[in-house]
């Protein structure tokens, strides 16, 4: 990309100025030259403000005041204007395109203030088609052409040369050789196809399934669906069958009694039968111990009256002894006292004892037995007294024991007969049985039907999920591998890339070393005392002197000067970055014949690149101009309008 | 030039390997052009190659 013009509007000490930086003959090699103050730096903050939004080499004094040209706002303010614009706008040209970058800036008159600039990009092709960028797109536009990281390399300051390779110059030369070498776009490559390739694998990850499970769970579930469907089929049979037995038996059983029913009615009646049998018998037997037990005691009954009458007649005349207890007295005798008042027996009481005892040892005996018999007798009296009673009571209960046994008889009979009017009892009962069977059948096997429906339902919308996920697991499965597939294709890109970036990587640094050491062994007057220039493996620059040892750090400034510009013109040559090279002041710290030396190698540079250099009238010092005058494409000179306090080109 | 060197190299490297070779050099014509979201891009040549590759299998 080259440029084809710069315009400055209202930027700093230029109200409106233009360059324009035409190809003419085979140098693109365009010079400036103005004295100090009259602007030129300003001209490379135009181009880096433009470009980047920043004024890099902006002096102390500038940094303080507004970009707005002063007189350019007083006019303004004047005018009754609330805002004025600065604008700076480069329009460029590659094979392709025409690029227009436009940086404006409005300034708030009333409030004294910067409002926020606005940067565009608009390319136009060749068929007349253009695309206006803003924002990120813009920025990334320009980083295309200029990166913003090494724009030190394109706009710079010849001024600070000498301090090119002070502070962290390894990382800031690594970064230059990537960037313009457009290594950085492998090494993104590789970096983003690393992001890709963790992403997807990632994502396969999470495709992943475990089908086998699955598959597992799947059989168990059709498993039992087929048993709940077997179950059920067979239980529909069985109500199927139930259903035909019942409507069988039912329809053969129509109008009939249920000769069971009889059965077990003529069964019950014959076991009541029994009962009542046994209770007649029963009474029967008691009726038999009843006329045994009073036919003893009806005959004896003439007797007991007799000697019961005996017995009272002799108590009503006190003529049975009194009931003395012989044990008493005996026990008297024994101990010779009275045991109820203590009196000791003389010989008369003990023989008077004595002889009571002989006296009531015979008449207590007769006393004894009547008195024994008087009770039992007594006894029998009242059971002959009771015997009309009892045996009415006991012949009573005798006919209603009779009275049951005929009818249960009775009752039996009838049931015989009922049963008797049966041909087929024995099938009546049978199908009566096996319709009862048939029906409690038909319920526990309805019920269980039902079960069972619920069941397989339940299964079923089991297995139904299960199928949907097996399906989905085996469409995320392929995409798994798809995915899989993807990420080893692309690892073999990256391996690719990365190979590439780093032979590209190696190739520069080597070509950088060679490129670097021409340069400067163009440049240098001193050009036998140097031997090579090195950029080790952290990409630190390094000069070696003939003699062997490393010397960078003991250059003069106007040699690292040399080494920096050297280093520039090769980072341009190897990298073939076909950008613009602005520099201020190129020879401020050369002198002499170094100064040819330069313009030689850079008129020689500006045969396939833009070079565009701002001198001070000293730079351009008669050994320049010798070389340069003719052969540039442009050459103008800057000088202060001093009406108007601005720059201008004569 | 850097450019021709980046497909010089990524022709010998991907000699056995057309797929490979045509795929990257979409990404780097990406890269090379006006940036925009590169996941996207990314996604859309990988897919472009791996339905390549795949249709060729298939046949």
């Amino acid at each position: 990309m080259r440029f084809k013009s710069i315009e400055i509007t209202n930027y700093r000490q230029y109200r409106n100025l233009k360059f324009s930086f035409p190809l003419m003959g085979q140098y693109d090699l365009h010079i400036i030259v103005g004295r100090n103050t009259m602007g030129k730096t300003n001209v490379l903050n135009a181009i880096n403000w433009c470009l980047y939004g920043l004024e890099p080499h902006l002096g102390m004094n500038s940094k303080i005041l507004p970009k707005i040209n002063l007189d350019a706002k007083k006019d303004a303010i004047a005018a009754g204007k609330t805002t004025e614009w600065i604008t700076v706008i480069i329009a460029a040209e590659d094979d392709n395109h025409k690029i227009i970058f436009e940086r404006k800036l409005p300034f708030n008159l009333a409030q004294d203030f910067e409002l926020q600039d606005q940067f565009t990009v608009t390319m136009s092709q060749d068929s007349g088609d253009s695309l206006i960028y803003s924002a990120d797109e813009a920025k990334s536009i320009v980083n295309k052409y200029m990166p913003e990281t090494i724009r030190k390399y394109f706009y710079f300051d010849g001024e600070q040369l000498n301090t090119y390779f002070i502070g962290d110059q390894s990382s800031r030369i690594m970064d230059s050789i990537r960037a313009i070498s457009q290594v950085d776009i492998i090494s993104r490559i590789a970096q983003r196809l690393d992001k890709i390739i963790k992403k997807k694998q990632a994502e396969a990850g999470l495709k992943a399934q475990d089908i086998g499970s699955i598959n597992t769970e799947l059989n168990k579930i059709e498993e039992l669906v087929g048993q709940y469907k077997r179950q059920i089929e067979d239980v529909k049979t069985q109500i199927d069958v139930s259903n035909k037995i019942i409507k069988e038996n039912s329809e053969y059983l129509q109008g009939q009694e249920d000769v069971s029913e009889l059965e077990k009615k003529f069964s019950r009646l014959k076991e009541e039968h029994a009962v009542l049998e046994t209770e007649e018998q029963k009474i029967e037997r008691d009726l038999l111990s009843f006329v045994k037990e009073y036919k003893i005691l009806l005959t004896s009954y003439p007797f007991i009256k007799k000697t019961l009458d005996i017995i009272q007649e002799k108590e009503e005349q006190n003529l049975l002894p009194p009931n003395i207890d012989k044990k008493i007295l005996q026990d008297i005798l024994a101990s010779h006292k009275c045991l109820i008042c203590n009196h000791m027996l003389d010989r008369n009481d003990e023989a008077n004892i004595k002889s009571l005892l002989d006296q009531i040892q015979v008449s207590s005996g007769t006393s004894h037995l009547l008195i024994g018999i008087k009770s039992e007798l007594e006894r029998a009296m009242i059971e002959v007294n009771e015997y009309q009673q009892v045996k009415n009571a006991l012949l009573a209960k005798y006919r209603v024991a009779q009275e049951k046994v005929k009818k249960s008889e009775t009752a039996i009979d009838t049931a015989d007969k009922e049963l008797r009017k049966f041909s087929n009892k024995e099938i009546i009962i049978n199908k009566h049985k096996e319709r009862k069977e048939q029906e409690d059948l038909l319920v526990t096997n309805n019920q269980k039907l039902g079960a069972l429906q619920s069941q397989l339902d339940i299964s079923m919308k089991q297995l139904s999920a299960l199928e949907k996920k097996l399906a989905s697991a085996m469409e995320k499965n392929n995409e798994c591998a798809r995915i899989n597939k993807s990420v080893d294709f692309l690892k073999r890109a990256k391996n690719v890339a990365v190979q590439i970036e780093q032979e590209m990587m190696d190739e520069v640094k080597s070509q950088m070393e060679k490129s670097c050491m021409k340069y400067f062994s163009q440049l240098n007057w001193r050009q036998d005392i140097y031997d090579r220039i090195e950029l080790d493996d952290s990409y630190q620059l390094d000069l070696f002197h003939k003699e062997g040892y490393s010397c960078v750090g003991t250059c003069s400034a106007a040699e690292r000067s040399l080494l920096a510009l050297s280093f520039t013109l090769a980072l341009q040559e190897v990298s073939g970055f076909n950008a613009l090279l602005f520099i201020d002041t190129p020879v401020a710290r050369i002198a002499d014949v170094n100064r040819t030396n330069f313009a030689l190698v850079l008129k020689e540079a500006s045969k396939g690149k833009q070079i565009i250099l701002a001198f001070t009238p000293d730079e351009y010092s008669e050994q320049i101009r010798n070389v340069l005058e003719g052969i540039t494409s442009t050459s103008v000179t800057l000088e202060m309008d001093e009406a108007n306090a601005t720059g201008t080109i004569i | 030039m850097a450019t021709k060197t980046i497909y010089t190299k990524l022709g010998e490297k991907t000699l056995d390997d057309t797929k490979l070779r045509e795929f990257l050099q979409k990404i780097i014509q990406f890269e090379l052009g006006i940036p925009g979201w590169y996941e996207k891009e990314y996604s859309r040549i990988l897919d472009e190659a791996c339905d390549e590759e795949g249709k060729n299998n298939e046949v």
